[in-house]
């Protein structure tokens, strides 16, 4: 958000100097632009502060207050969480609302601390990662009902604490539970509309995915398919959605949808041993590109920025790719040929991402683009196709290709610049 | 960031409410199986780690830990980590608990045995390792690196058995002395 002040400054500046805008129109737009983008020191710090005294809150359970008897500590307990709230509802009363939710965020660290606490006075050892989730859920419970981002975004990195935990000791963390803690707080974050908790909500989503990566559950490329669903369900044109929230809300998905997408292609290649995929993972592969076409169908009509001819051609498509990619994928054992497979793949989608970033004005998905087509082609230096000669070659082919569509490119954006009254 | 709207106050009472609700549940589930359990004395091996969250304890490897499969009863079905398990337990002549036979579900008590219920740790070709929830006991950081010196043989720990089996410690016992006296509350 400051990212884009800044640069509206410039802009605007520029736009005075062509004479478009006065000085005073400058002045009121840039500070439009700045009452509205929702950052603010006090807040921010208000937070901060908040996050320091649930660290000593926290730190406090480990320093064992053995000189209380038990009936004092659960008294403390119950006195201060309710103290929490209670000082919250003063706060919101009075129309302080940074602070309000600075303290919704302690009163959810006094929950934690409690059930930590509790478990310490009457030597429960039992699985931790059952006091996480408890924990968890009474965080979300204060973030869904008082609608409060920062809350919100504690019970995510709860669900990423839970899921680890399950991780390093104790039964892991079935699949399907996580699912449906995510979904909820999916949900709250849709409704919340807030982008950090977004981020924070796809970043737990991909520590998720790296974790089936490791128990090796995932047919291979099935995350690649449902990458590129997401990215094309969220590549609808904001403007033509007519939701605000899908507006905000899209780009991000988008991005992390390609991010997934053009990634799980780039694990493939580079982790060998899952190319030798059995027959049954190439049809389950199939089966996930059929639903993932689908689902990108979908959202393509739900979205409505495709017509219903494309949308026509898409289900088609999908169709086709599930009768089409059994026989398609299997000379891939033979590493090699699956390597130019996902080379293609990954250097094509990287440029459309480029490109589609570009044309949108969502930086960020170029910018993924960019990264992916830098690390595909140090890849390739790296493995060199047979030798250094054929390599050469290659590089010569591709470097010619895109000067060629660079031009076309450049040809374009100058007919556009020209649409554009002076 | 966005605005809470109404309810303002009825929204936070219900937070409060329900997340006491559920620390008060942990509370009396604990207490009412202090007090209603039957009472049964264990031998353990002490070691003395620190938890981030709670602070310094003792951790207890009891000697019922550890069981041979041979004492598996009936058809010696398959246990693998993370399933529950069932064990019988007896007085001994020395005065604490022996096991007597392990079971994949709750056995019929018989009486004068209680009745304890693990989770499985991992299993190996003749040991079964279980865990029942007790195995960290919370002390102030000098305390518990006392504990750790006295010798375990002569460490008891009296734990309180509920009627599904669910163990929890009630006293620590040094030669035969309670070492600290902790009431429900």
């Amino acid at each position: 958000m400051l990212g884009y002040t800044a640069h509206l400054r410039r802009d605007l500046a520029r736009w005075r100097e062509q004479g478009w805008i006065s000085a005073e129109q400058e002045e009121r737009m840039a500070a439009d632009a700045a009452a509205r983008s929702g950052f603010s020191a006090g807040s921010v710090l208000a937070i901060l502060g908040a996050v320091l005294l649930c660290l000593a809150i926290v730190t406090f359970v480990a320093a064992n207050w053995e000189a209380l008897p038990r009936m004092v500590r659960l008294a403390v307990l119950f006195g201060t969480l309710w103290l929490s709230y209670a000082i919250a509802y003063g706060l919101f009363r009075t129309g302080r609302d940074q602070f309000g939710h600075a303290m919704l965020l302690i009163g959810g660290a006094v929950f934690g601390a409690s059930i930590m606490l509790i478990a310490q006075t009457y030597h429960i050892s039992g699985n931790p990662a059952d006091a996480v989730l408890l924990w968890g859920a009474g965080v979300f419970l204060a973030a869904a009902l008082m609608q409060s981002t920062a809350s919100l975004i504690f019970a995510i990195l709860l669900l990423a604490v839970w899921l680890m935990i399950g991780e390093t000791g104790g039964p892991s963390i079935a699949s399907w539970q996580f699912a449906i803690a995510w979904g909820f707080c999916a949900a709250a974050v849709w409704r919340q509309n807030s982008q950090v908790a977004l981020h924070a909500l796809l970043l737990v989503l991909l520590l998720a995915l790296v974790r089936e990566f490791m128990h090796e559950t995932l047919p291979p490329g099935t995350v690649c398919l449902f990458g590129f669903a997401v990215y094309v369900l969220a590549g609808g044109r904001g403007g033509l959605t007519g939701d605000e929230r899908a507006e905000h809300l899209f780009p991000t998905l988008a991005t992390y949808g390609a991010l997934v997408g053009l990634g799980d292609l780039m694990l493939l290649q580079v982790g060998e041993p899952s190319v030798s995929a059995p027959a049954e993972s190439v049809a389950a592969l199939a089966w996930a590109g059929l639903a993932a076409a689908l689902l990108a169908v979908a959202g393509a009509f739900w979205i409505r920025s495709f017509p219903l001819a494309a949308v026509a051609g898409l289900a088609v498509f999908a169709v086709l790719l599930r009768l089409t990619l059994p026989p398609l994928l299997a000379p891939l054992h033979d590493k090699t040929t699956f390597d130019i497979y996902a080379g293609v793949l990954i250097l094509a989608g990287s440029l459309w991402l480029i490109a589609d970033g570009g044309r949108r004005g969502i930086r960020a998905i170029s910018a993924v683009g960019y990264v992916f087509f830098m690390a595909e082609l140090f890849y390739i230096y790296f493995k060199t196709f047979g030798g250094l000669l054929e390599t050469a070659l290659f590089y010569l082919l591709a470097g010619l290709l895109l000067i060629a569509m660079s031009v076309v490119f450049v040809i374009a954006e100058r007919r556009k610049v020209q649409r554009v009254p002076a | 960031m966005t605005k809470p709207r109404r309810f303002t106050g009825l929204s936070l009472i219900i937070i409060a409410l329900i997340q006491s609700v559920a620390l008060a549940k942990i509370v009396y589930d604990r207490v009412t199986l202090l007090r209603s359990g039957k009472e049964v004395v264990l031998k353990l091996v002490p070691r003395d780690p620190r938890d981030p969250f709670k602070g310094y304890y003792s951790s207890m490897t009891y000697d019922i830990s550890q069981l041979d499969r041979r004492l598996i009863a009936g058809s010696r079905p398959e246990f693998t980590a993370g399933d529950p398990a069932y064990v019988v337990l007896r007085t001994g002549p020395e005065g604490h608990a022996v096991p007597a036979s392990l079971y994949p579900s709750m056995p019929v008590e018989m009486p004068g045995d209680v009745v304890a219920r693990g989770t499985v740790n991992w299993v190996s070709p003749d040991r079964i390792n279980l865990t029942y929830g007790i195995e960290e006991y919370y002390l102030p950081q000098a305390e518990a690196a006392r504990l750790d010196n006295i010798p375990v043989d002569r460490i008891r720990i009296v734990a309180a058995a509920g009627a599904d089996g669910e163990l929890a410690i009630k006293r620590l016992l040094v030669d035969g002395k309670p070492a600290y006296e902790e009431p429900p509350f």
